[in-house]
């Protein structure tokens, strides 16, 4: 596994890992403080539970490569997960994303008053994350199809 | 057997066998065209899809039997399919084997072929094995196994008409029994002196059944074949007979004279595959292999299945709203005015409008939901992620008194109740299937969400996507809770053991996923289509009339005028048994028509309120008080699951579960009702 | 390696131990089936899915008191040298299950 893939999957995995974190201190937050709408540093966290667990989940797999040895195909089926869960729960955000405007305009349209913030839902760390996972998912697809899925010569 | 008829048609009987997860209703589709009648095998709730295949003069009947690894007399599965065998003597048996799993799959076939029937052997995923790293040579298995081999790819339609071809070459062919399976000196001498004594003893039953067949089964203590001698003339001395030897043949093999033949066969499929299977190159680790690594890990398991569950609600509920908010649009606006804009009498306009248009309405807004959250499992389920949620789950659930496998149903509960109970079918152990089935109404449904919906919004304005979750955990929280007062009294044996093959991961096919979908989301249109829409119109006519007689359509404008109709009658009868919890007739008329199916609680609601549903919050922040509206969702949450759930549990468990269901769930929602209220008060929660 | 009957063999013949049940075993071992303790219905189903006496196993996956996930192997009983490793499906076993059936652990396969 060449050092650059490793570094990134290490970066994005502490990206994940953080962003995690602050979505459950939002979600205590908004304990004490109704209709808390936090961001941190450009992103928005929505104090959603699920949201830190999916985020957890591919912080702690894509995370775990620094236990592991390089060429162990351990090490490279983490990154072939993490990278594909952070690639869907990016596909799942933007979906929501595109049913929420697609809701606005329709309430707009039978007269409603009804208003949705893109910025909101397009700058947060599922899609952030779900960006960085990209080229990790394509460098991982990449070499098993070299390998023809065969991991024996990795 | 064949009956020639008119023109010519020859007619014949075709089984279709196989293990579960091999394909094989992809290839019955393919067979029959996709157009099946769908039923029951006689007294088991285990489906039966029966239909027919035209090639040329002949026509054959398709019977599609259900997924068994083996022919015992173990579990119902396997009887079905055995007797169907021996009872209605289909002219062939077409044994769908998995290419990529064929030792096991061959077993099957070996155990076909033994009770002497025609086999055709389609030789399935081919494809997939060939990924695994290895070819079958199927001219060579065929040549051993005397039977047709067709290699076939299911989802692409590869081979299927071969497999036609071979159905009519060999529907024109004599039955001929072959001797496969060679049990060893000793075993095969007595094989053959019982076979002997039950031709020339009982010529009838040796006509009916192979003979062989019959002394391999006696030799295995089989209680069906045991049960079936008992009842001939020379049942009781053979069976004697059979005994001694098989002590005499324990004896000499040193080992029980089942697992022995188990053996012998797992020896002989042995030897098939080392002639007949060629390793193109040896996999040491496959794709699913990497991706089980960490989807079944001990640390990353579990919040990858949370996960999973979380993107499930995500897509069921964020996803689907605009379809909802345009289905109300629909119904509420659009074709309301529009039903009240045509020239009817007023009553009927007000029938229509209020009844029938409000009631089904309010049902159909969620049906984007139910829909999208059946797609997002079933996908789960095509790619094969549901089998590792459950061994990954079934830790937890164990110590919760569930399985890994009650997991499926209760997630789909949150859809409808109704496939969730369904789902139940395939959880193997007969107590821990009652126990699930039991507790599985309890899980939020969509059809409770409205009644959260209202209710929250009207007296917990800010906090309302927490207290609408908490229902939903409660649920699940109750499910368990009750589970484990089952299994702790009333089931009070063991649990089950846990066996489940995982199949390797497979990319989804579109059209297993819709499928699937469909039939899972097909009984609860059903039961809009009939219960709401019948609930929906008596709840009108409750309104309208009274003792006093016909009140008019004024009553959904007049509130004194509606108490005097006979929903105002029921209400008010009804009232006292809510008291201790502060709800008024309006609420405890509204539960009543709620056990017929809780979608209509709001609308019930809105109509004995006079008001449309979007302005209910307003009467309803006035009749409750913050501690009064939340025990009245818990209540709505677990008393009684609906009328056509109840109809399911009858069907699946038995009538008296589903009255013991009736019964316990209106307790424990009526305590637990009073016990919020209880508890909020001494805590001065008002 | 081990020659043994004129075949090779991948298992010392040093580390055949005692019987012990399933439940015990450690990731990434491979065993050796000897006796199911259980109901027929049990012995049944196993060996449906290919565990039987005389059947290879290995372990792959461990998380008491959880199911345990294992791979049937196919005996490499034949001349075949290549036949080393056929695959086959995973099958994941409950901890009651596995306490009944009796294996020999035959060390950890590389």
């Amino acid at each position: 596994m060449r050092p650059t893939i490793l570094l990134l999957t290490l970066i994005t995995g502490m990206f994940y890992l953080i962003y995690a974190t602050l979505e459950f201190y939002s979600w205590i937050l908004s304990f004490t403080i109704p209709d808390y709408g936090g961001s941190w540093w450009g992103l928005f966290c929505q104090g959603d539970l699920g949201w830190f667990i999916s985020l957890l989940a591919v912080g702690m797999i894509l995370f775990s490569l620094t236990f592991k040895r390089l060429n162990d195909y351990k090490g490279f089926s983490c990154l072939l997960v993490g990278s594909f869960l952070g690639v869907v729960l990016l596909v799942m955000q933007l979906l929501v994303v595109a049913a929420s405007f697609g809701d606005c305009a329709f309430l707009t349209l039978i007269g409603e008053e009804a208003e949705y913030n893109l910025a909101e839902g397009l700058l947060t760390p599922m899609v952030v994350g779900g960006i960085l996972s990209t080229p990790l998912l394509a460098y991982t697809l990449n070499t098993l199809k070299k390998h023809r899925f065969n991991l024996s010569r990795l | 057997m064949s009956s020639g008829t008119v023109l010519a048609l020859r007619r014949f009987k075709v089984a279709v066998a196989g293990n579960p997860n091999v394909g094989k209703s992809v290839i019955f589709n393919e067979l029959t065209g996709g157009r099946a009648w769908v039923g029951n095998w006689p007294g088991v709730t285990v489906e039966k899809k029966v239909g027919r295949l035209k090639i040329g003069e002949h026509i054959f009947e398709v019977v599609d039997l259900p997924g068994i690894y083996s022919l015992t007399a173990y579990s119902v599965d396997e009887l079905i399919a055995r007797n169907f065998i021996v009872e209605e003597k289909p002219d062939i048996v077409v044994d769908i084997v998995n290419a990529a799993n064929i030792e096991r799959n061959l077993y099957l076939t070996i155990s076909l072929l033994e009770m002497g029937v025609k086999v055709v052997v389609a030789l399935n995923m081919v494809d997939l094995a060939r990924e695994q790293g290895y070819e079958i040579d199927e001219k060579k298995l065929s040549e051993m196994l005397g039977v047709p081999v067709i290699p076939t790819i299911a989802t692409t339609g590869y081979g299927i008409e071969r497999l036609k071809e071979a159905l009519v070459k060999v529907s024109e062919e004599k039955e001929g029994y072959r001797k496969l399976v060679n049990y060893g000196g000793e075993v095969e001498k007595e094989i053959s002196k019982i076979s002997r004594r039950i031709v020339e003893g009982d010529p009838k039953l040796s006509d009916k059944y192979n003979s062989r067949w019959l002394a391999v089964k006696l030799l295995e203590k089989d209680a069906d074949v045991e049960g079936k001698i008992r009842l001939s003339p020379i049942g009781e001395t053979l069976l004697s007979y059979v005994s001694e030897a098989r002590e005499k043949l324990e004896k000499i093999l040193g080992k029980d004279l089942e697992e022995y033949m188990v053996e012998q066969r797992y020896s002989y499929i042995s030897k098939l595959i080392e002639e007949c299977v060629k390793i193109l190159e040896v996999k040491p680790v496959t794709l699913t292999d990497m991706v089980d690594y960490v989807v079944t890990h001990k640390i990353f398991g579990i919040p990858l299945m949370f996960t999973a569950l979380y993107l499930a609600f995500k897509f069921a509920f964020d996803v689907a709203a605009p379809l909802c908010d345009i289905i109300d649009w629909f119904f509420g606006s659009f074709l309301y005015s529009l039903v009240l804009s045509f020239p009817l009498a007023g009553w009927v306009s007000s029938l229509l409008a209020d009844g029938v248009v409000a009631g089904v309405g309010s049902i159909i807004v969620f049906l984007p939901n139910i829909v999208f959250i059946f797609i997002f499992i079933a996908l789960l389920e095509d790619i094969g992620y549901m089998s590792r949620a459950a061994f990954v789950i079934d830790k937890i659930m164990r110590r919760l008194f569930l399985t890994g496998k009650s997991l499926l149903p209760l997630i789909l509960g949150i859809g409808c109740n109704i496939p969730g109970v369904i789902a139940c079918r395939t959880i193997e152990d007969e107590n821990d299937r009652k126990v699930t089935g039991l507790v599985a109404p309890l899980i939020s449904c969509s059809a409770r969400l409205p009644v959260y919906l209202v209710v929250a919004g009207a007296l917990f304005a800010g906090s309302q996507a927490g207290i609408v979750w908490s229902m939903y955990i409660m649920g699940f929280a109750f499910a368990f809770l009750m589970a484990g007062v089952f299994r702790k009294t009333l089931f009070k044996a063991p649990s089950g053991s846990f066996i489940m093959e995982l199949p390797p991961y497979m990319a989804p096919l579109a059209r297993n996923v819709l499928i699937k979908t469909w039939e899972r989301t097909k009984r609860f249109l059903f039961k809009a289509g009939t219960v709401i829409f019948a609930v929906s119109v008596l709840v009108w006519i409750l309104s309208v009339t009274g003792p006093g007689g016909y009140l008019t359509p004024a009553t959904f404008e007049d509130a004194t005028l509606l108490e005097q109709s006979w929903i105002g009658v029921l209400g008010h009868s009804l009232e006292k048994l809510f008291a201790p919890m502060g709800w008024d007739w309006r609420i405890s008329a509204a539960l009543f028509f709620g056990f017929l199916a809780k979608e209509v609680v709001v609308s019930t609601m809105a109509i004995l309120y006079g008001v449309g549903e979007e302005a209910l919050v307003g009467p309803l922040a006035s009749t409750f008080t913050p501690l009064t509206a939340y025990a009245f969702m818990a209540f709505v949450l677990l008393y009684v699951p609906c009328l056509a759930t109840l109809a399911i549990v009858r069907g699946e468990l038995g009538g008296k579960y589903a009255v013991f269901t009736l019964i316990y769930e209106i307790l424990l929602a009526y305590f637990v009702a009073l016990t919020i209220i209880g508890v909020g008060r001494l805590l001065g929660l008002g | 390696m081990l020659e043994k009957n004129g075949k090779t063999s991948k298992f010392s013949e040093g580390m055949l131990t005692s019987v012990m049940p399933l439940a015990f075993v450690k990731e990434n071992s491979t065993v050796k089936i000897v006796e199911v303790r259980g109901g027929l219905g049990l012995t049944r189903r196993l060996a449906e899915l290919g565990l039987n006496p005389g059947s290879l196993a290995r372990i792959v996956r461990v998380s008491p008191p959880g199911p345990m996930l294992i791979e049937v192997e196919h005996p490499p009983n034949s001349g075949n040298p290549s036949f080393g490793r056929f695959p086959s499906w995973r099958i994941a076993i409950g901890f009651g299950v596995a306490m009944k059936i009796f294996v020999q652990n035959l060390g950890v396969n590389v």
